[in-house]
């Protein structure tokens, strides 16, 4: 090529080929899927009750199995929520308060495995995989014979390349596309390791992206297990369980409910104070204080559901007599302007606390 | 072609046998590990100074584990709504009576309430004194995933093992034997 050629020519834009429109495609995926998980991480970095959701997340809840304790309705589950709570409160930061949990649990209590020491390896397999596929790749394709390389090159009834054109169509092989397209061509091998590497690329994006589309990022309730409606139906339907006095088909209704979706505020709220009923009648500490965690629970995660706070107040007084506490819920009930149903089916035990505090039950009007 | 078969004769060979050997090498280690409910376990806590444990008693009082520094501290888990807690406690029981190296004991009553936990240790027939953690923040501080669970101190302050599940007063003994026999009497 002449030295004028090369200036009044620009470089050609390169040659837009299957496999590189499958890498670009493969780029951006990730990062695509790179970006929604950093603005998603920053937005949930936002207020307290979302920090404490997050960090509720990314710990493990020791006594159960794989789930966080987010999930979890456990007593260890419970202490801990407590003391993130605590912490996030008294602004101790995040890396703080993981680290005082590792201390206590070990690391085993994270729900990601640390970026360190033999943990690393989990982190790294998937580029250290990466790695083996291409270099496989790369040394299959060498392999290839030079019979097949001088057959892919002559076309159909034409005649095998001449000495002198020999090193253009060496050239043309080293070509990477057209080399390896040569090479799974002819090589059921290669064809089957191109497939494999194709498809754990293709899989670990999409994971990837279906991680950080769809992984629970604050204490939402309509996004998990089952549609808000149904979920709707069977807390309605474990409510007239419970007016009938069916109580274990109505705890079978929530439990339903909560199985699909552990943080419905409904359900948590009508199962707790059904169990801390229960706990009542069979003389059961145990009952009673799992009831209190069920009602806690659902108190924390809707803050502006009446049921939630009256079935917490009268819960908690029936159980420490715990007065402020009890009064402190009771009023936040009326604040919420509850059905006038729902305080007459409870104006006994309301008016019991109420009057223990030398305090009127307030009207609803 | 012979020895092309022979050679994946011997490949599928060397993978059964592979495959083999690690079952029967993973029921062995299944078959002789001791029961979940009781076992010595690893914790990040050992080695270490044992979390500051502080708290009111139940039936009156405070009780601070420093105040113990100079004998070795058992420190038991429990809860009465626990059931294994009640074989814990009746093995505790027998510990103290057993025990003659003055190995003192303190309870910890995890997320209760305080009459219950002292009803259930006094039915028990328990005497050493427990400390009230209702909201498990004790129990966090020391590791605990859920009762009954106990860790053994040494005279030194520092925590020597972790027991989970209801160890028998026997485990206890040769527990608290070995440490002394490793200087942490």
């Amino acid at each position: 090529m002449r030295l004028e050629d090369r200036v009044s020519h620009p470089k050609a834009f390169p040659k837009v080929t299957r496999s590189r429109l499958y890498w670009l495609s493969l780029a951006i995926l990730a990062i695509g899927a790179l970006l929604v998980a950093h603005i998603e991480s920053s937005k949930t970095a936002s207020g307290a009750t979302q920090r404490i959701a997050v960090l509720e997340k990314s710990v493990k809840c020791p006594s159960c199995f794989g789930i966080s304790v987010y999930d979890a309705h456990s007593a260890a589950a419970f202490s801990i929520k407590t003391y993130i709570t605590n912490e996030v409160g008294a602004n101790v930061s995040d890396a703080v308060i993981l680290d005082n949990l590792v201390a206590s649990y070990g690391t085993s209590v994270l729900m990601s495995p640390p970026t360190s020491g033999l943990s690393a390896i989990l982190w790294f397999s998937p580029l250290i995989l990466g790695a083996v596929v291409v270099y496989e790749l790369f040394r299959s394709s060498r392999r290839r014979s030079p019979e097949l390389r001088a057959s892919l090159l002559r076309a159909p009834g034409s005649q095998a390349p001449s000495p002198s054109s020999n090193s253009f169509a060496l050239s043309e092989v080293e070509n990477p596309s057209v080399g390896i397209r040569s090479w799974v061509l002819v090589n059921p091998k290669g064809r089957r390791v191109t497939l494999v590497a194709g498809l754990s690329s293709l899989v670990g994006a999409a994971l990837l992206a279906a991680f950080t589309l769809f992984s629970p990022t604050s204490p939402t309730t309509s996004s998990q297990g089952m549609s808000p409606v149904k979920a709707a139906l069977l807390v309605d339907q474990g409510k007239k369980y419970a007016l009938l006095g069916e109580e274990v088909l109505a705890l079978r209704e929530f439990s339903k409910v909560l199985r699909s979706n552990p943080h419905q505020p409904d359900a948590l709220t009508y199962q707790g104070w059904l169990l801390y009923q229960a706990g009542v009648k069979d003389h059961s500490a145990a009952l009673r204080y799992q009831g209190l965690i069920f009602l806690s629970e659902a108190v924390r995660l809707a803050p502006r559901y009446p049921d939630a706070h009256l079935f917490y107040g009268l819960a908690l007084y029936g159980t420490d007599r715990d007065l402020q506490t009890s009064l402190a819920q009771l009023k936040e009930f009326f604040k919420e302007k509850p059905p006038q149903s729902l305080v007459s089916a409870a104006s006994n035990q309301i008016s019991a606390v109420y009057r223990a505090a030398g305090e009127q039950v307030p009207a609803i009007g | 072609m012979g020895l092309r078969t022979s050679r994946a004769s011997i490949r599928l060979l060397l993978a059964v046998s592979a495959t083999g050997l690690l079952a029967v090498a993973f029921s062995i280690f299944v078959a002789t590990r001791s029961p979940a409910s009781t076992q010595v376990v690893p914790s990040p806590l050992l080695g270490r100074v044992a979390p500051t444990t502080k708290g009111p008693l139940l039936g009156g009082g405070e009780l601070s584990l420093d105040s113990l520094r100079g004998s070795m501290v058992l420190v038991s888990f429990y809860a009465s709504w626990c059931p294994s807690c009640v074989q814990q406690e009746q093995q505790l029981v027998r510990f103290s009576q057993a025990e003659s190296q003055g190995v003192k004991i303190v309870s910890i009553d995890f997320d209760d309430q305080d009459a219950a936990g002292l009803n259930f240790l006094r039915s028990a027939g328990a005497s050493w004194p427990a400390i009230s953690d209702p909201a498990g923040q004790i129990a966090l501080s020391w590791g605990v995933d859920g009762p009954p669970e106990t860790f053994l101190v040494s005279a030194g302050g520092k925590v020597i093992t972790k027991v989970i599940g209801a160890a028998s007063s026997k485990e206890l003994l040769n527990l608290v034997a070995l440490a002394q026999a490793k200087g942490y009497g």
